[in-house]
């Protein structure tokens, strides 16, 4: 029979895979110089045990006390404070925008890009041009710049800038949600304030 | 109900060791009060079972909260906290032990509790007496391995990650402590 005594400490600190340990459960049930040697691994852990820590140590108030007064100050930073409601404003105000360009503004654009065309002596939009000028709707005009490749690159051009646009002052908003909300909460302790240890 | 639950928010030793740490690191020396009580025994134990004098772990176990809290922000949540600490705990007792020539604190032998007859008593604390013994005259290397192994419980992986040390070192070191300690305990081990 082939001992496993090289694997007990590892089986006995459980770092050995659950196939690994069966197997050699099942070894030290039939093999008594591999069980008398667990055994003997158990006991030394049992003894180690009994290596208390003294009864004098520092209380546990105490020793925080003690640390407390030797921790280096640290200037506080707080996480933002900007949640989600307060978020919902300006995302809101995008998403208004964004439809109301999208319905409303476009459609012009695309028919004097069509007029200019026509001008221009350009059949592609020319073509078209008779149709957009009565068609206000969402649906016919979404067909139309899809099926240009020009007007769809100045259509996506336009929604990037109005992006952009309204970046710029959604940044600026957050911030000043941040000192609003900041100011009307607990300030930061500075020196000479209590921190909260003792 | 509600009240209840409201307690429990507003008690820190219910809060997790995440949401200490991140209050902690945000700069709330009050969370970081509630880890101090929370981890001190383990730092302590660390020190104390590797350097050999209860005075000097409560020394390293301070200095090691001062580092930790100077050093939270660079704390990645990858392994455990409570690693973490171990490791803190254990390179700094490495560092003390290294400057200092340990003066085996044989005073401050445990005052075993009389519960079970004094003879008794006093057995356990020879026994305890012997294991501090055994451990101081273990080399340092193979103490610290053993003690992060059979006092706090950190995996193989663990302990050579937190001493930067190969898994192959760690398990020779523990195999080798142990078979030092069973040959200077075996008088105890037999009985």
């Amino acid at each position: 029979m082939r001992h496993v005594d090289h694997l007990l400490a590892q089986y006995h600190d459980r770092e050995l895979s659950l196939r690994c340990c069966w197997q050699i459960e099942k070894h030290v049930e039939a093999c008594p110089t591999c069980q008398a040697e667990l055994e003997r691994l158990r006991r030394l852990s049992g003894l180690l045990a009994e290596c208390t820590l003294p009864d004098t140590l520092t209380g546990p108030e105490t020793f925080r006390a003690q640390v407390a007064l030797r921790l280096p100050r640290r200037r506080a930073t707080r996480a933002p404070y900007v949640s989600w409601t307060w978020l919902a404003v300006p995302v809101s105000l995008i998403c208004v925008l964004m439809i109301a360009q999208g319905l409303f503004v476009l459609p012009g654009i695309v028919v004097s890009l069509a007029a200019f065309s026509e001008w221009g002596g350009i059949d592609a939009f020319s073509r078209s041009a008779p149709l957009l000028s009565g068609a206000i709707g969402s649906g016919a005009m979404l067909s139309y710049v899809m099926g240009s490749p020009v007007l769809f690159f100045l259509w996506i051009a336009w929604q990037i800038f109005l992006c952009w646009a309204l970046i710029l002052i959604f940044v600026p908003y957050v911030g000043w949600v941040n000192v609003l909300v900041r100011s009307s909460t607990r300030p930061i302790a500075r020196k000479g304030e209590s921190d909260g240890l003792p | 109900m509600i009240k209840k639950a409201r307690r429990m928010a507003e008690d820190p030793s219910a809060r997790s060791d995440a949401e200490l740490l991140a209050r902690s690191v945000r700069g709330d020396r009050d969370a970081f009060g509630t880890l101090i009580l929370r981890y001190r025994t383990l730092v302590i134990g660390v020190a104390y079972r590797i350097c050999g004098d209860a005075t000097l772990a409560e020394d390293i176990a301070q200095e090691t909260f001062i580092r930790v809290w100077s050093k939270l922000s660079t704390f990645r949540p990858r392994g455990s906290f409570r690693g973490w600490l171990c490791r803190i705990a254990a390179n700094m007792t490495i560092d003390a032990v290294r400057k200092r020539k340990p003066a085996t604190d044989i005073a401050s032998t445990n005052l075993v509790a009389l519960d079970a007859g004094p003879e008794a008593a006093v057995l356990r604390a020879e026994r305890a007496g012997a294991v501090r013994a055994a451990l101081m005259r273990l080399p340092l290397r193979g103490r610290t391995v053993l003690v992060l192994r059979e006092y706090e419980g950190l995996s193989y992986q663990e302990i050579a990650d937190a001493l930067s040390i190969p898994l192959g070192t760690v398990k020779s070191r523990i195999n080798d402590a142990r078979r030092r300690l069973r040959a200077e305990l075996s008088e105890y081990l037999e009985a």
